[in-house]
């Protein structure tokens, strides 16, 4: 083995200890559980069961709903997200030099902990004391402020946990998005111009296509970001009223936790774990790569 | 201060791409050293193996009689001048200049003293206390050298210093590197693209293309005797004009002109002696070819002008010669448009000839250059 | 001339649009802080108010005497610094040598790391709780260092990745040939160089941490008990204290967005590679 070949075992040997340790590790445990029958609290008695669990998550009406509302709201999300991020952006690029003290009030949401956004959230939708239907009202928006019950109606609750999360991420994409913009050179567009494109017709041609790599980025981080929300929901509904906006990583730990069955709840994390990658490296080849063609 | 051997180096890299090809010759003692050639030719490749940048894949490499093949960069006692000068931002000049130093582990005042002596010679002494980001590029140069020759190193490699400075810096900085080099009496190896570079500095030069080795040999003796057509074409700028003519006893084809030979070629070239309807390619530099009505020759030859470029000191005046025409095979020559190549020959400036004009062009008929068709090689 | 008046057409409008796009931004978390200082009596009236009719810190001081609040920021604080420091000793290396020395081992790493971001912490925090029990680390500092370090290590990978790529390989070539080991020429030229890079690491990295909730839940109780957690828990079986909640969330958020504040030079000039042009 050559000295650089030594030199770059060494460098890499503590990351990829750690990382094997702490998440090759237990992916693999997961995995391994899946195919047994196990209670959470007694994980040395277990039944092999093959690919029973799976049958079972795949089978299961509460998976399946929680796999719905996990689309739901992370479509929702993302759409939002990246909408409004994206928009911020170009704002922000048309103002040039001059947005610097937006951006940095901009990013503010960033520095919250989502702990404390879906608390945050919680107190302006839930029911009476909610300032927002207040201000809804107030506007004309809305006839009285009980009108919308954000958390409490079973419709619409899935969307309305979500505004904590566009709230908190609508920043990351529009920060992420103006570096790709400001990356753009300004020849590119110039050229454009001259060749008789209109402000539209730049954008479609010019700076959307030299987004695609941003644009895949984000998708793909919020994206996954987005399907594995728990923290943020949890803290504004527990998954009630009556499992409405209960998602799948909700279901999982409710499978794992309060039902105790860790051959089900292992299955049901492996499955996502498939998709993820499966949708990541699809968003990928849509995305990203058609741009270096 | 040590000699520097290659023997057969090979330099393939994991794609399979072939850099160098079986590289042998030697670097003297002492001696200013320049590889030149085009783009890609390699001369970087090689530079960089005797830094011990990049590995070998197979081959000796030897500085001062030590077999270096494996042997760390650290370990080599080289120093080396970067294209980018390769500065560290966060340092002053004087912590650069002092790094090498450092890391040697010489006592502090050593260093002290090695550093202000660098300074000096490279005024360089009120920059001491400055970072990188705040020099001019001519000075961040000089630091760069700084850095090499404050540490008497066995050989100073020099990776195209000079390409970021603009043209009349260069041309200074081109002398005080010459002289800084004599008056050390370093074994130094200089890379560059640009031939002027080479034939102004070098004690001897190494051209190279695509990885394979053309020719080794002090400037004047490139320029004279040439080794192939891509040397007697790289060396001397305007390029040498390269055509395909027939050799019939001591009369020459060229196109629609024939004309004798002077014995004197075939005396120093004597392969050249019993040749019926021989096909060779004859090279003439633009300096041996002038208008005939202001300096005419023995050898005379016709063919209509298509520009004339006025300097002032003299005329470049190129011309349309009706024989088929030699790529020398430069990656980096760039054909005239419409696909023609005209010769270029340097006229006097007292010349009146312009562009449609058909110009009677006197030839120094014993400079003229000949090679094989098939190998390119010289006829000696 | 026409230049002025163009941009105070189309100028003023987007600047209007900017402004109340931020604004509204912001609002939500005026709000917190408006209602953080009200009167904890006045904190659910009906209807809501958003200025406080008149100012008071009892939520502060609620919150502050509790024994809880405090201890858990400490443990807050300790678990973020120690996950900080772990990650980036363990992922500036390798990040190096990722980017620097491409080999099929590195890309395979790198690949590997982008995938374990995928995975959601709560089918992970079962096998993390068996693994940290089995080592006798559940409900310690260093547990939970642990398994915030795994959710840590793979985006500073990713950043300082990005990072590296801005310096040029020069340096380090300049610095073998003056007589550095490949090691030195890591530690003694690349480091120094790249402190924004690293600055920027530290501080999402600590982030990171400083705002992990799930595993915070699963792997501790009373001991580690970390300030996310016991903000989760004014949520009581006596419904939500949310005067002292809004006050406890300020003083949570307050350290991320002074530090984040404080450091904008650092990420700006970290963001921009440092400019080792020369």
């Amino acid at each position: 083995m050559s000295g650089e070949d030594r030199f770059v075992l060494y460098m890499l040997a503590p990351a990829v200890a750690i990382l094997g340790l702490l998440v090759a590790y237990p992916v693999g445990l997961l995995i391994f559980d899946s195919f047994f029958k196990v209670d959470t609290i007694t994980p040395h008695i277990r039944e092999w069961v093959g690919l029973q669990n799976y049958v079972d998550a795949l089978t299961s009406k509460r998976v399946a709903e929680s796999a719905l509302r996990t689309v739901q709201y992370s479509v929702f999300a993302l759409f939002f997200e990246f909408t409004f991020g994206f928009c911020a952006a170009l704002l922000f690029s048309a103002m040039a030099g001059d947005s610097r003290w937006h951006r940095t009030v901009f990013a503010l949401p960033l520095m919250v902990p989502p702990i404390v956004a879906g608390l945050l959230w919680r107190f302006l939708l839930v029911g009476n004391i909610g300032i927002l239907n207040y201000g809804l009202a107030r506007l004309g928006l809305i006839s009285d402020p009980n009108a919308i019950a954000w958390l409490s109606s079973e419709d619409i609750v899935i969307y309305s946990v979500s505004f904590a999360d566009i709230w908190l991420t609508t920043s990351f994409v529009a920060l992420v998005s103006y570096a790709g913009l400001t990356n753009i050179p300004k020849d590119l567009l110039e050229a454009a111009r001259i060749d008789g494109a209109n402000a539209f017709k730049r954008f479609w041609h010019v700076t959307l296509p030299l987004m695609r790599p941003v644009i895949a980025v984000i998708v793909i981080v919020r994206g996954v970001d987005a399907a594995k929300t728990f923290d943020l929901i949890w803290i504004q509904t527990q998954g009630g009223p009556r499992h409405a906006s209960e998602v799948f990583s909700m279901n999982i730990y409710q499978r794992m936790v309060r039902f105790g069955d860790l051959g089900q709840a292992s299955a049901s994390g492996t499955l996502f774990l498939i998709v993820m990658m499966f949708l990541a490296a699809a968003a990928y080849w849509k995305i990203w790569r058609p741009a270096r063609a | 201060m040590a000699g520097i051997e290659l023997r057969n180096i090979n330099k393939v890299y994991g794609n399979s791409f072939h850099a160098l090809h079986d590289m042998s010759f030697d670097i003297m003692d002492g001696e200013f050293m320049v590889f030149v050639g085009p783009s890609g030719c390699g001369k970087s490749t090689a530079l960089r193996m005797i830094a011990g940048l990049e590995s070998i894949t197979s081959g000796e490499l030897r500085i001062g009689d030590r077999l270096v093949n494996d042997v760390d960069p650290k370990d080599r006692d080289i120093a080396m001048v970067f294209q980018s000068y390769a500065l560290y931002p966060h340092k002053t000049v004087r912590e650069n200049i002092a790094f090498p130093l450092l890391m040697a582990g010489l006592p502090k005042t050593e260093i002290a003293s090695r550093v202000d002596e660098a300074a000096r010679i490279l005024e360089l002494t009120t920059l001491l206390d400055r970072r990188p980001a705040l020099l001019s590029g001519g000075q961040r140069q000089r630091v760069a050298m700084g850095r090499a020759i404050v540490r008497k190193p066995a050989a100073f490699l020099m990776d195209e210093p000079l390409s970021n400075l603009d043209a009349k810096l260069r041309v200074q900085m081109r002398a005080e590197i010459a002289s800084l080099q004599r008056k050390l009496n370093v074994t130094t190896i200089y890379v560059t693209h640009d031939q002027v570079e080479a034939m102004t500095m070098g004690d001897r030069v190494a051209v190279m293309k695509g990885g394979v080795l053309q020719q080794v040999d002090a400037p004047q003796n490139l320029y004279n005797r040439p080794d192939n057509v891509f040397v007697a074409a790289f060396i001397g700028s305007p390029s040498m004009n390269l055509y395909e003519a027939v050799l019939n006893g001591r009369t020459l084809t060229l196109g629609s002109n024939r004309f004798e030979i002077p014995d004197r070629v075939f005396e120093y070239r004597p392969s050249l002696n019993g040749a019926s309807n021989r096909q060779v390619i004859v090279g003439i530099r633009p300096e041996h070819m002038n208008d005939a009505a202001i300096r005419p020759s023995s050898t005379e030859i016709s063919a209509p002008v298509t520009l004339v470029e006025a300097l002032g000191s003299e005329s470049m005046v190129h011309l349309n010669i009706d024989a088929p025409w030699v790529d020398a095979g430069d990656p980096d020559a760039v054909a005239d448009i419409g696909n023609e190549k005209a010769a270029v020959a340097r006229f006097s400036s007292k010349s009146t000839v312009r562009a449609g004009d058909i110009a009677r062009i006197a030839v120094d008929a014993e400079e003229l250059h000949f090679f094989e068709p098939d190998t390119r090689t010289s006829i000696w | 001339m026409r230049k002025a008046s163009r941009l105070n057409v189309s100028g003023v409008l987007i600047n209007t649009a900017a402004l109340a796009l931020v604004l509204s931004y912001a609002l939500p978390y005026i709000y917190l802080l408006m209602t953080s200082v009200k009167p904890a009596a006045d904190v659910q009236q009906i209807p809501p108010s958003f200025f406080p009719a008149v100012l008071s810190f009892e939520n502060f001081r609620e919150v502050l005497q509790s024994s809880t609040l405090p201890r858990a920021f400490v443990s807050s604080l300790t678990v973020a610094v120690l996950t900080t420091a772990l990650s980036l000793l363990v992922a500036v290396p390798a990040a190096y040598v990722a980017t620097r020395y491409r080999r099929r081992i590195t890309t395979l790493f790198l690949l590997f790391a982008l995938v374990t971001r995928m995975v959601p912490s709560v089918a992970l925090g079962v096998p993390l709780f068996q693994l940290l029990k089995s080592l006798g680390l559940l409900d310690t500092i260093p547990g939970l260092v642990l398994a915030h370090t795994s959710a840590a290590v793979p985006l500073a990978l990713l950043l300082m990745s990005a990072f590296f790529e801005g310096v040029p390989k020069e340096l380090e070539e300049a610095a073998r040939i003056d007589g550095c080991t490949r090691f030195q020429a890591f530690r003694k030229i690349v480091l120094p160089v790249m402190t924004g890079g690293i600055a920027v690491t530290a501080l999402f990295t600590f982030i990171t941490s400083w705002n992990e909730f799930l595993y915070a839940l699963l792997l501790t109780s009373e001991a580690t008990k970390t300030a996310p957690i016991v903000i989760a828990e004014y949520n009581s079986v006596y419904g939500l204290a949310w005067g002292a909640m809004t006050a406890a969330a300020v003083l949570y958020s307050l350290p991320v967005i002074i530090v984040t504040l404080a450091l904008q030079k650092q990420i700006v000039g970290g963001l921009t590679f440092g400019a080792v042009k020369g």
